[in-house]
């Protein structure tokens, strides 16, 4: 039972961290995907998008190159609310394709000169108890909420739209945006959309345009987080890989009498080798099913913190209870191979001898 | 002329690189339906004899012959030892957290496929040595004369040519052992199979039709036992 414990201790730490990396991603990935952008345009060499930002006025020749339907930049940053809670605040040019991605459950999308006005996402309006025609402070300057959105992204539901001039006077970058969303004539044709991407590039050379699919993977901070989800991760399951070890070592050393006697009743070495590796993949595939269970459980936990519910998007899939199976598989059988070896090695003769 | 069962061709056995020499140039011929019993003071080389008997150990030289082949590998003699060889030990040796029906099944894995044919099959054997109404005890429920009972039914899982009874009734008050000697003679008979059974005293060795003495590794005498029962 220590070992299954020790093991489920192991996979649930695979599964949470590596969990929540993936969550951080798909929560930007599906985000994109909602507000319909192809391709992301990022200032090239940027490790933190958010402190770094790009000329609006390269939005109209962008607009010009080949293939491409649309473009609006879009200023970011995070902000505090009075409540404490730090959520994504984005702001979109007037009239850009971006406002009408926006489910709106009541309210409507700010007009041009309405400066001051911004549109809170269902659930941080419910969290902070304001409906339409409210006033937010946000970082000192006050906000009349214009309507409340009903998003699926979870990025998107948690954040605050404003006017881009708004954000821009907020933020004191007049002029500036972090992010050019780039929506391509045919966004369903791999190919097509890869020469827009060339071309684009080709045209703007100080900004990197990424797939909306692979942005998150291609991000740096991203990818040190993953790195760090994985390496802790590899550490835990070598922990359970070690408890499997040792169980299975005494369980050899303490029944030799009994695997000496299986060979002497005509037992095959294979046949005792899958034995005590069978004995290692049921102990590992039993820890891996409670880790995972117990992983899935303390992710949810971990999304519901107000600090991280505003950017994690849990999505248990096939490729999570894959992973699990297969660290489960690796546990036992690795961990298994040694003893099984040493069970097999050992002289029946000589044993029972001793016995 | 069918090939005996068994046949030791000058057979040698030596262990820590050759200081121990426990079988020193051994002959013996085993043949079908025979009762053998190996006699000999402990270290006189009785076990190791068993133990090359059916493959548990290779010799150091010489060769060993089952039915007029000899096996090439290990796993030709595993093979053997799985469905023409029984085992009993004088530790008994019953996996302590099986019941006694699970137990003499263990042989039968890898030899008859369907569960339910093993289970009849057990539950045959079991009653046949008078543990019918102890199939479903553990090894840790039943007295050493009724482990011994199972070891035997256990033996006879894939029913073996040869039994192979390496002191069993060493462990055993005088009433146990009596009993499973009775019951060695009469599965014998009955069975048609060869028993070969090591122990220490005489009084158990004459219950085999043939003795054979051992001491320091080497064959003594082999003779037909006086008063020998089977």
């Amino acid at each position: 039972m220590l070992t299954i414990a020790g093991i489920a201790v192991a996979v649930a730490s695979f599964v949470a961290l590596t969990g929540m990396s993936r969550a951080l991603e798909g929560g930007w990935v599906r985000s994109l995907v909602e507000r319909d952008t192809h391709l992301m345009g990022l200032r090239k060499g940027a490790v933190e998008i958010l402190t770094t930002t790009l000329d609006e006025t390269l939005t109209a020749p962008m607009k010009q190159v080949s293939g491409v339907r649309d473009v609006a930049g879009e200023l970011v940053d995070l902000v505090t609310l009075p409540t404490g809670q730090a959520v994504l605040m984005t702001g979109w040019p007037a009239g850009s394709f971006l406002w009408q991605t926006l489910p709106l459950r009541e309210g409507r999308v700010p007009a041009a000169d309405e400066e001051r006005w911004v549109v809170v996402g269902e659930p941080m309006a419910d969290h902070l108890g304001v409906r339409v025609g409210d006033t937010l402070s946000i970082r000192g300057a006050p906000f009349t909420v214009a309507a409340i959105s009903r998003p699926k992204a979870v990025l998107n539901r948690h954040a605050l739209v404003a006017p881009l001039r708004a954000m821009q006077r907020l933020l004191d970058r007049s002029g500036r945006v972090t992010v050019f969303n780039v929506r391509v004539e045919r966004p369903d044709d791999p190919a097509a959309v890869a020469d827009v991407r060339a071309r684009l590039s080709a045209r703007f050379p100080d900004v990197t345009f990424t797939e909306s699919g692979a942005v998150a993977q291609q991000n740096d901070i991203l990818g040190m987080l993953r790195a760090v989800a994985w390496g802790t991760s590899t550490i835990a399951l070598l922990m359970g890989f070690l408890a499997v070890l040792n169980t299975l070592l005494m369980a050899v050393t303490e029944r030799s009498r009994e695997i000496a006697l299986l060979s002497a009743m005509g037992w095959a070495q294979e046949r005792v080798l899958w034995l005590i590796l069978l004995e290692g993949l049921i102990l590992a595939l039993a820890g891996s099913g409670l880790g995972a269970v117990a992983g899935i459980g303390a992710l949810h936990g971990i999304s519901r913190h107000p600090s991280l519910q505003a950017f994690l998007e849990i999505q248990v899939g096939p490729a999570l209870v894959w992973e699990v199976v297969a660290a489960g598989v690796a546990l036992g059988g690795l961990g298994g191979l040694y003893p099984a070896w040493r069970a097999v090695r050992q002289p029946p003769a000589e044993v029972l001898q001793r016995e | 002329m069918p090939a005996p069962l068994v046949h030791l061709d000058g057979v040698s056995h030596v262990f820590e690189a050759g200081l121990v020499k426990a079988l020193r140039e051994v002959t013996l011929t085993i043949g079908h339906r025979e009762s053998v019993a190996i006699l000999g003071a402990s270290g006189s080389g009785k076990s190791t004899l068993l133990h090359v008997l059916c493959g548990l150990l290779s010799p150091t030289s010489g060769r060993v012959l089952f039915e007029g082949i000899a096996p090439p590998g290990q796993r030709a003699w595993a093979r053997l030892r799985a469905t023409r060889i029984g085992f009993v030990f004088q530790s008994i040796h019953l996996l302590p957290t099986l019941t006694a029906l699970e137990n003499v099944q263990v042989p039968m894995f890898g030899v008859i496929g369907r569960e339910g044919d093993r289970v009849r099959k057990a539950a045959e054997l079991l009653e046949r040595v008078g543990l019918r109404d102890r199939m479903r005890h553990l090894p840790g429920q039943m007295s050493g004369g009724e482990r011994q009972r199972t070891a035997i039914a256990r033996s006879l899982a894939n029913t073996p040519s040869l039994v192979l009874a390496d002191e069993p009734t060493g462990n055993l008050d005088s009433e146990s052992a009596a009993g499973v000697l009775d019951l060695f003679a009469t599965l014998q008979a009955g069975e048609g199979m060869t028993l070969v059974l090591i122990t220490h005293d005489l009084g158990v060795a004459r219950r085999c039709r043939r003795v054979v003495r051992m001491a320091d590794g080497r064959l003594m005498s082999d003779a037909v036992a006086d008063g020998a029962t089977p």
